[in-house]
């Protein structure tokens, strides 16, 4: 469930004819999301193709989409600080290839967990400072639903991905990553709910 | 083993704080935004009563000028016309006078009709129904017009300053309907409604949407209509049904007998 409500948000881009809007900040994120769901499921699940090249694909991808994101939310506000962070995210990413293999890819994931959690923390506690600053109501910014989500999801994967090397070496290896599970749902859903407050905005 | 479970559960726990404190986060700022908008929206409905009021004294003010002294002074006039109509024997001045002594009587009616309108001397002295009875028979004297009245028999116990929001409203309605929608034929009733005053007009004009008017017009009478409606925590509802259309004013009484 968790993986196919990933493309709802889409799903509800494509019905309103938005889907190439790349006018609203968070389009690009919302492809790459479906684009994840379809690859785990035809690719991972059905055709058990290697996904560690998918995973490390998909952090720069997430890392582009991302600072896409926080960079259309946030305007003319942050953006040395934003270019600045993308450098230090970016040479994250670097560093985790050089740890990259085909056998395993939790030191890359751990590596680029810390850094690009950093980077929404940064630019998510920004953009709520922004909106405590405006006089709309928070409920019907789809925006606001968008960085709660990204939030949340970052804040608790890190810890999980940080130590996902050890995890994966004890008794223990399936069970914490019900966490990423529960991540997952709880930010696909606020993902669902600011996109259908975009289509009524 | 048992690290193993520490490990597992460490993670679970340290999970779960970052989570707390991240939702946290997003509830202060929800609660300071809610908080920033209610004290906005006092501000805001504080100036509208504002307005309001100071457009009260203005009318009250207007008012009682043309009727203490812009009338005064015509109704003076003509005393002096009528004292001047028995010194002249040529009919050609006594016809002139005679003239004259009609301008004037009119004038000083258009002058008392609006002062009237500006503020409504009954209002205070006999309540809303009297004088909301005594607008429509002007209205059917000075309009083609048909207008039909069906008023409660109940005391109506509603505040002079709410007495006076609705009676704006009632006679903004009213002139709208028949300056823009051209209508022949106007039914008002008040009755009770639950545990509210119900105020309605039906009329046979061109439709209007006034939900729509409300959001989307520059005039400054239909946004007094929705000042005068929050002012009163009263609602506005209208339908158009069988090419009339019709306007419902909901009052919630405070003290009602029901």
């Amino acid at each position: 469930m968790a993986l196919f409500i990933g493309i709802i948000p889409f799903s509800i881009l494509l019905w309103e004819k938005r889907a190439l809007n790349i006018k609203e900040a968070v389009i690009p994120f919302i492809w790459i999301t479906a684009l994840a769901t379809l690859y785990e499921f035809f690719g991972t699940e059905l055709l058990h193709i290697n996904s560690t090249y998918w995973f490390q694909l998909y952090t720069i991808l997430e890392i582009g989409c991302l600072f896409y994101y926080f960079h259309h939310i946030l305007k003319q506000w942050h953006q040395k600080l934003l270019y600045f962070t993308l450098a230090l995210v970016l040479t994250g990413y670097v560093i985790s290839c050089f740890f990259w293999s085909t056998e395993s890819n939790l030191i890359p994931l751990a590596i680029n967990a810390c850094s690009v959690s950093l980077f929404v923390f940064i630019f998510a506690c920004l953009h709520f400072n922004m909106l405590m600053k405006k006089e709309t109501d928070v409920w019907k910014q789809p925006n606001f639903y968008f960085t709660a989500g990204f939030a949340i999801y970052y804040a608790c994967t890190l810890l999980l991905f940080l130590l996902s090397t050890e995890l994966y070496k004890t008794e223990h290896r399936i069970d914490p990553w019900l966490i990423n599970i529960l991540a997952g749902i709880i930010f696909r859903t606020l993902l669902i709910t600011g996109t259908w407050k975009m289509k009524a905005a | 083993m048992e690290n193993e479970s520490s490990l597992a559960g460490l993670v679970w726990l340290g999970t779960a704080i970052i989570f707390i404190s991240v939702l946290s986060v997003i509830l202060i700022v929800i609660i300071h935004r809610n908080r920033i908008l209610n004290i906005k929206e006092q501000e805001s409905t504080a100036k509208l009563n504002a307005a309001l009021d100071a457009e009260k004294q203005e009318r009250f003010r207007i008012a009682s000028n043309l009727h203490d002294g812009v009338s005064g002074d015509l109704n003076a006039v003509r005393n002096y016309i009528a004292i001047m109509s028995g010194k002249f024997t040529n009919p050609d001045a006594i016809e002139l006078l005679a003239e004259m002594e009609v301008a004037i009587k009119n004038a000083a009616e258009n002058i008392q009709n609006i002062s009237y309108n500006l503020m409504p001397p009954m209002l205070e002295s006999h309540g809303l129904i009297p004088t909301l009875q005594s607008y429509l028979a002007r209205i059917r004297k000075s309009h083609n017009i048909t207008i039909t009245e069906a008023f409660t028999t109940d005391p109506v116990n509603i505040p002079t300053p709410d007495a006076y929001e609705i009676y704006r409203i009632l006679q903004e309605l009213i002139s709208n309907a028949i300056e823009h929608g051209k209508a022949k034929h106007l039914e008002m009733a008040v009755t009770r409604f639950k545990k509210d005053m119900l105020f309605m007009i039906t009329d046979d004009g061109s439709k209007f949407n006034i939900q729509e008017k409300l959001q989307n017009s520059t005039g400054m009478g239909l946004k007094n209509i929705s000042a005068r409606l929050l002012k009163l925590k009263s609602k506005l509802e209208h339908t158009f049904l069988d090419h009339k259309n019709i306007s419902k004013i909901y009052y919630h009484v405070k003290d009602s007998h029901s």
